[in-house]
């Protein structure tokens, strides 16, 4: 009863509970957060062992392999989903409370999360309950293909086939939308991370050099390109030799990034191969005409529209900002949802 | 070759700045459509601005970013000349990216605020403490009237009875036994309208039995100390009500008049009862929740 009394002073809320960032979208608003979802604990000494959160967000990314014995800086999400039940919901308190205006009142607000559509029941109930831990009122859950088609203001509820292609932190989503509903949906667990941690095999088994998760990621950023003809750029970078065991600093140019990642772009290739494979010949038809949309953070990669276009022969078309595509998809959900009908997840 | 020149240029838009871009590129629009994975109609769609024969707004930004870029042009000028013919998705935006500023008790608002809510309440107390004390005068004022009235109107009974036969004091009890009509009102009657009634409840025993006229003296006196709130029914031998009320805790009754004195007391153990210079508890004759007990018939009966 007080949970509801208490809602009359929130707003609702969308979330992206992305592997590498959340975003979080208030209802008349806009989107107000958009943070790492990187959590730094603390362990004290003593007996009972106790956790207490140090940084959440920016401040925790930055401690990321930077830490000293007793703090942990920790990804609780991990392939879309949750690996830390406990601490993704701390996470999403402190987000939570963040955007709360009312300060006189604790939040109860209404939230929708997306959650990959590959997800399992069990997956889908953890990011459910970890929502309600963290205050919420009531938890919808919506597939990220759907909250990304609605965030690129595609014409999902016309009789006309779209395909979105969402390449995440964790996850790369396919998906086909035509009235309103999914008609084909594959989730793909390899995306930013897994490009992240091909990039460190490939200079730790090429160099002996031993670098981390930021500095992988600061390299598919500045030089990583998709595209074998793209323009070639070169950075340096500084790791621990293995061999030497001292710090070494080393060049390394586009090509190699691309060689890198070849194998988890022809994953991603191959993944939109099925889905048109397995959609009906209506919608593939309409698809063809119109093309692919690609959102996420993986739409960043540079010329990543050009691989897909040379790879499929459709046309590509990377969507505005394509970072914050599914939480604007999240929150027009919520605000709209008569117009849009029922989009979410039903268990 | 097919040329997408008839009828170009429907409406403002980027469409005019792109074909021109093409042909300085020497680049056939077939060329164009093969590169970029769209048919010959969507090409020319897009040069002749005829944005209603494309998809959707989302679609039409992605052609426009990929054909720019072709064409070594700067694909935000494009799609921004787009918008402004077609301005569906600066609509839609979001608002902002950074988080709102955090409100502290530290903001100047939230502290005008808290003043103001603790202002009201100071002003709002003062104002119900002034209203109370102003209002409880009157009605302290009223209770004295209501006590006077009914205590003149109870002398007036009592000198409206018969005067007494004056009788020696060594036969009072026999005239207590013959329940002789009710003594006169030591005061005179004048004198206890003019009273206040809190002096009939106060210590007055020793003006009263030096003012005492000798006629009066098979009178004997009844005390009541009440330690609680309590309610009490005195009378006297010929059964006027001496005392008929409800008695106020700490207070010291003194009471006169022809015994015996039928006492009834409603909260036993908070009175006690002084007569003839003897101090009895009146939870003694306690029976059930009250006490009902009569005091100088033959020494101190209790009933």
């Amino acid at each position: 009863m007080f949970r509801s009394l208490r809602g009359l002073f929130s707003s609702d809320l969308a979330i992206d509970l992305g592997t590498a960032n959340t975003l979080i979208f208030v209802r008349d608003k806009g989107i107000v957060l958009n943070e790492p979802s990187v959590v730094a604990i603390r362990h004290d000494p003593g007996p009972r062992n106790n956790r207490t959160i140090l940084a959440i967000g920016n401040a925790a990314k930055q401690m990321l392999g930077r830490t000293p014995g007793n703090v942990q800086a920790i990804r609780p999400m991990k392939d879309g989903v949750i690996a830390d039940f406990t601490v993704t919901g701390e996470m999403l308190k402190y987000f939570i409370r963040r955007v709360h205006e009312n300060r006189l009142f604790q939040p109860s607000p209404r939230i929708v999360v997306c959650v990959p559509c590959g997800s399992t029941q069990v997956e889908r109930r953890a990011i459910r309950e970890s929502a309600m831990s963290a205050g919420a009122r009531e938890v919808y859950l919506i597939e990220e293909p759907m909250a990304a088609a609605i965030g690129a203001d595609l014409p999902i509820v016309e009789p006309t086939g779209s395909m979105v292609l969402d390449i995440g932190g964790g996850t790369t989503e396919v998906g086909v939308i035509s009235l309103g509903g999914i008609v084909y949906a594959h989730s793909l667990r390899m995306a930013g991370d897994k490009m992240d941690e091909a990039v460190i095999n490939y200079v730790r088994r090429t160099y002996g050099l031993l670098i981390g998760e930021a500095t992988a990621e600061r390299v598919k950023r500045e030089i990583g390109a998709a595209w074998h003809q793209s323009e070639v750029r070169h950075m340096q970078i500084k790791g621990r030799h293995i061999a030497d065991g001292v710090p070494r600093s080393q060049e390394i140019d586009s090509r190699e990034i691309h060689g890198a990642l070849s194998e988890c772009l022809s994953a991603i290739v191959a993944a939109i191969k099925t889905a048109l494979e397995q959609t009906p010949p209506e919608l593939g038809a309409d698809i063809a005409e119109k093309g692919i949309v690609v959102t996420g953070g993986g739409a960043l990669l540079r010329d990543i529209d050009r691989m897909l276009a040379a790879e499929t022969g459709l046309p590509i078309i990377i969507t505005e900002d394509p970072l914050t595509c599914v939480v604007r998809g999240c929150g027009r959900a919520l605000q709209e949802a008569e117009t849009l009908g029922d989009v979410f997840l039903h268990e | 070759m097919s040329e997408p020149s008839k009828g170009r240029a429907l409406g403002a838009g980027p469409g005019q700045k792109l074909h021109e871009a093409r042909m300085q590129a020497r680049l056939s629009a077939e060329q164009v459509a093969e590169t970029l994975n769209l048919s010959i109609q969507q090409i020319a769609a897009l040069e002749e601005n005829d944005f209603a024969r494309l998809p959707g707004p989302t679609y039409v930004r992605g052609y426009l970013r990929n054909y720019a870029q072709l064409l070594g042009l700067q694909p935000e000028e494009i799609i921004e000349s787009y918008a402004s013919v077609n301005g569906t998705y600066p609509a839609t935006r979001p608002s902002t990216l950074t988080p709102e500023r955090e409100v502290t008790t530290r903001d100047g608002a939230v502290r005008f605020a808290t003043f103001l809510v603790v202002g009201i309440l100071i002003l709002l107390a003062v104002v119900w403490w002034q209203g109370r004390s102003s209002r409880s005068v009157p009605t302290e004022s009223a209770i004295q009237m209501q006590e006077q009235s009914t205590d003149a109107k109870a002398s007036v009974e009592q000198t409206q009875t018969p005067p007494a036969p004056a009788i020696s004091a060594e036969s009072a009890d026999v005239a207590a036994s013959q329940s002789s009509p009710p003594e006169v009102s030591e005061r005179p009657v004048p004198d206890v309208s003019t009273e206040p009634p809190v002096a009939d409840v106060l210590p007055q025993d020793s003006t009263l039995t030096s003012s005492q006229p000798a006629a009066a003296r098979d009178t004997a006196q009844l005390i009541l100390h009440t330690r609680d709130t309590s309610w009490a029914d005195v009378r006297d031998a010929s059964g006027n009500k001496l005392l008929y009320m409800l008695v106020p805790a700490g207070r010291r009754i003194t009471l006169s008049g022809v015994p015996p004195f039928t006492v009834f007391v409603g909260n036993p153990e908070g009175v006690g009862v002084e007569f003839n210079g003897k101090y009895l508890d009146a939870a003694q004759f306690k029976r059930g929740l009250v006490a009902r007990f009569t005091l100088g018939a033959t020494a101190s009966a209790g009933n």
